[in-house]
């Protein structure tokens, strides 16, 4: 135990709790957060903006992010984001640039077009202008991939798929079996090649392919099949006795939303709907909402242990919509800083509120729960939680987990998932 | 078995949907599929924007050369004014009263059908009452206001042959032009290309360009005409219109030439062309409706202060960059730090 005084100073009650089972953030809430900090970062071709963003994501990961596997996928996305930029400067270096420039960096030689292809230009004049211009419209994709990659590090996809809506949790059940049987479709393959080559057979070329392809095709399908088997005796997929009365309201309430979400989206792209373009949209995304929660009723499930939506949870999940209402603010009042201009060549500007609002983002970092302290664990037992003592005498007690009848357990030795 | 029927109902709606669709479109400049064109009307083409004034200027030219316009066309041009006076583009039933929202008043072709009317003749009342209306909707600075059009706001790319500007076929980006051309910006608001407005003052490349040359040397004329005040976006007043004389490169293009005598130009991640010389501070390409111009004088004293209190700071520009530099440097090390410490 912990030996400290009984009653927690006023710091300690409002620090953040280490994250377990029972205090875990709800995984829309970091999605939220991340899609604002996206949305904010799409506004802006500023670079230093753009940086500012990515790095107050990065410290939010490195901050809050668990052990878990996918917790490490923050640095791929980096990696992605700069390949990304790459592309495009290369782009812009061979095929020239819309953008028009005064100084000239390189003259490459210019492939004659016949004149079908007027608008296509490859070689010519490479202008700094051009490769300034396409270095910004390049890190602002990059600083949304990077965003989109500091949600994936953060969010565990399992907690987030159970908190589909009950219409869609037979498609949810699919994504997470593939999602659980994918690394083994992987080990397979390595498996069966490597059978391959002890067995003196090359493992490249298309038989090659066919001897590893069909037996890991059949494997994967005896699988599944045996999974069907197991979820079908613990009644997975059994559905609720609705009446058809009831079965038709969805039905209808679910087309016409889609139908309205459709013809509202196609009134507010053209020109000429755009009056009734906006409430037909959101009267079909209502009725579609109406649908969805509807359907629903028909399967039938529990939800152990949800995932709670508390105070911490709003916070880190307005912290992003908040970064992206300043940035769009900012961009209103001062469009010059939030698009540093090309033509002239100018250092880009940096003003207070941007800035001030990017800092925003930092927020879950001292408000998320903290994730445990990794302990030593062997490589390759990822899969179950380390076995710690107090977890194990207190199951042999008989009880079903610490915390839950009252008595006091030791904190941070809930088992992680 | 929900699933299988909400696909099936996804893919119905998206079958509807696309159904539907071409009854909204239909080709710009023609006239509505089905509809016969008017008698007493001159030209082909839908007379949907310039009924009104083709006839006036028809039956002006007619005049003027000497013959007798046609009663049918004189009596229809007449039936097409209002009862206040003014002249809508075109009417298409003209014995309905005229709708403010679906035809409004155009100055325009009041001025051009009041001409006519008076050089045909024997349409005294009519003249006086439209010469009384367009006394009536003078501004304060003495211009009138154009028809409130509904369409975009956009820079437009010209090119002068001869005496008359024309639109030009390609972007000023692809675009290379030979020494001694004459190219021209225009900024306005239009529904599409066939309404662009040219600029409205030619440039001469003789009298822009009077330097000498020197051998080798190609040069252009730009005219940049940065339209009327009715057109000016909300709190911001267009620049008088120059013309300048630049000297390109070998392989220079119509943008590169822009850039090097009407800095700063602002574009938008589609490269598309938003302001040249700072002149729409905000906005590109933006749909417009109806009203402008009034609105837009009034608020030019506070709009060009509110846009300077948000940007500058009084520090300079590199103490800035330098800043921002630090406190990305600063967050980065924080991470690295955060890392470290859960490893």
């Amino acid at each position: 135990m912990n030996g400290a005084s009984t009653k927690p100073r006023r710091g300690q009650r409002l620090r953040a709790p280490q994250s377990a089972r029972g205090v875990a953030l709800h995984a829309s809430a970091w999605w939220l957060w991340a899609l604002g900090l996206a949305a904010a970062a799409s506004r802006t071709t500023n670079p230093l903006l753009l940086a500012l963003l990515a790095a107050v994501a990065g410290y939010v990961v490195a901050a809050r992010r668990g052990d878990s596997p996918w917790a490490r996928s923050y640095g791929a996305f980096l990696k992605l984001g700069l390949l990304v930029l790459l592309v495009r400067l290369v782009f812009a270096f061979f095929l020239g640039s819309a953008i028009p420039g005064t100084h000239v960096l390189v003259t490459l030689p210019e492939v004659p077009l016949p004149d079908r292809a007027q608008g296509v230009r490859i070689g010519g004049q490479v202008t700094a202008e051009g490769l300034l211009f396409a270095l910004y419209d390049g890190m602002k994709l990059a600083a949304v991939l990077v965003c989109v990659g500091a949600a994936n590090a953060l969010a565990d996809p399992a907690r987030l798929l159970k908190s589909l809506p009950g219409a869609l949790y037979e498609a949810g059940v699919a994504v997470v079996v593939a999602m659980t049987f994918a690394p083994n479709l992987v080990a397979d393959v390595q498996r069966r090649r490597s059978a391959q080559r002890l067995r003196g057979r090359g493992d490249k070329g298309i038989a090659a392919l066919l001897r590893v392809g069909v037996p890991v095709l059949e494997g994967a399908l005896e699988r599944s099949v045996a999974l069907a088997a197991a979820m079908d005796a613990r009644g997975y997929g059994r559905t609720a006795k609705v009446p058809p009365a009831v079965r038709r309201i969805t039905t209808a309430l679910t087309l016409g939303g889609l139908l309205g979400v459709c013809v509202g989206t196609y009134a507010l792209l053209a020109a000429e709907g755009a009056a009734y373009g906006l409430p037909l949209l959101l009267a079909g995304l209502l009725l579609a909402l109406a649908g969805l929660w509807l359907g629903g009723r028909r399967s039938v499930r529990t939800r152990y242990r949800p995932d709670r939506w508390g105070a911490r949870a709003w916070l880190v999940a307005a912290s992003g919509p908040a970064v992206a209402a300043v940035m769009i603010w900012a961009g209103g009042h001062a469009p010059a800083d939030l698009r540093p201009s090309v033509t002239p060549l100018s250092p880009p500007g940096f003003s207070l509120w941007p800035a001030a609002g990017a800092l925003l983002g930092l927020l879950p970092a001292f408000v998320a729960p903290v994730p445990p302290a990794p302990s030593s664990q062997r490589p390759g037992d990822e899969a179950d939680p380390p076995a710690r003592p107090g977890a194990v005498r207190a199951r042999l007690r008989g009880r079903d987990g610490p915390g839950r009848t009252g008595t006091p357990a030791p904190h941070g030795q809930e088992p992680v998932q | 078995m929900f699933l299988r029927r909400s696909a099936t109902a996804l893919a119905v709606a998206t079958l509807l949907c696309t159904a539907a669709a071409p009854a909204f479109a239909r080709a710009p400049g023609e006239a509505p599929a089905g509809r016969k064109l008017p008698d007493g009307l001159f030209g082909r083409v839908d007379p949907k924007f310039d009924g009104v004034w083709r006839r006036s200027v028809a039956l002006l030219a007619l005049k003027a050369a000497g013959s007798a316009p046609p009663e049918e066309a004189v009596g229809r041009l007449a039936r097409q004014q209002c009862a206040d006076g003014s002249f809508t583009a075109y009417r298409a039933r003209p014995g309905d009263s005229c709708d403010p929202e679906k035809t409004p008043a155009d100055t325009n072709a009041t001025g051009i059908a009041v001409q006519a009317l008076a050089a045909v003749g024997g349409h005294r009342d009519a003249v006086g009452k439209s010469v009384k209306w367009l006394a009536s909707v003078q501004n304060e600075d003495g211009g009138r206001q154009a028809q409130a059009t509904d369409g975009y706001r956009y820079w437009s790319f010209w090119e002068r042959d001869g005496s008359s500007w024309s639109y030009a076929t390609q972007g000023p980006s692809t675009l290379r032009p030979e020494d001694g051309d004459v190219l021209g910006f225009r900024f306005a608001a239009g529904e599409g290309t066939e309404d662009a407005t040219a600029p409205r003052e030619p440039a001469d490349f003789a009298s822009v360009c009077e330097s000498a040359a020197e051998k080798g040397d190609k040069r252009v004329a730009i005219g940049i005409d940065f339209g009327t005040a009715a057109d000016a976006p909300d709190g911001q007043t267009p620049p008088p219109a120059r013309t300048v004389c630049a000297r390109l490169g070998s392989g220079d293009t119509a943008a590169d030439a822009l850039a090097s005598v009407a800095k700063p130009l602002r574009y938008d991640s589609g490269a598309m062309l938003c302001g040249i010389g700072g002149y729409p501070e905000k906005g590109c390409g933006e749909q417009v409706s109806g009203e402008r111009g009034a609105e837009g004088r009034d608020r030019s004293a506070r709009g060009g202060g509110a846009a300077e209190d948000a940007g500058s700071g009084g520090l300079p520009a590199s103490v800035r960059v330098g800043a921002g530099i630090a406190l990305i440097a600063a967050l980065a090390a924080g991470a690295h730090w955060q890392a470290r410490r859960r490893r």
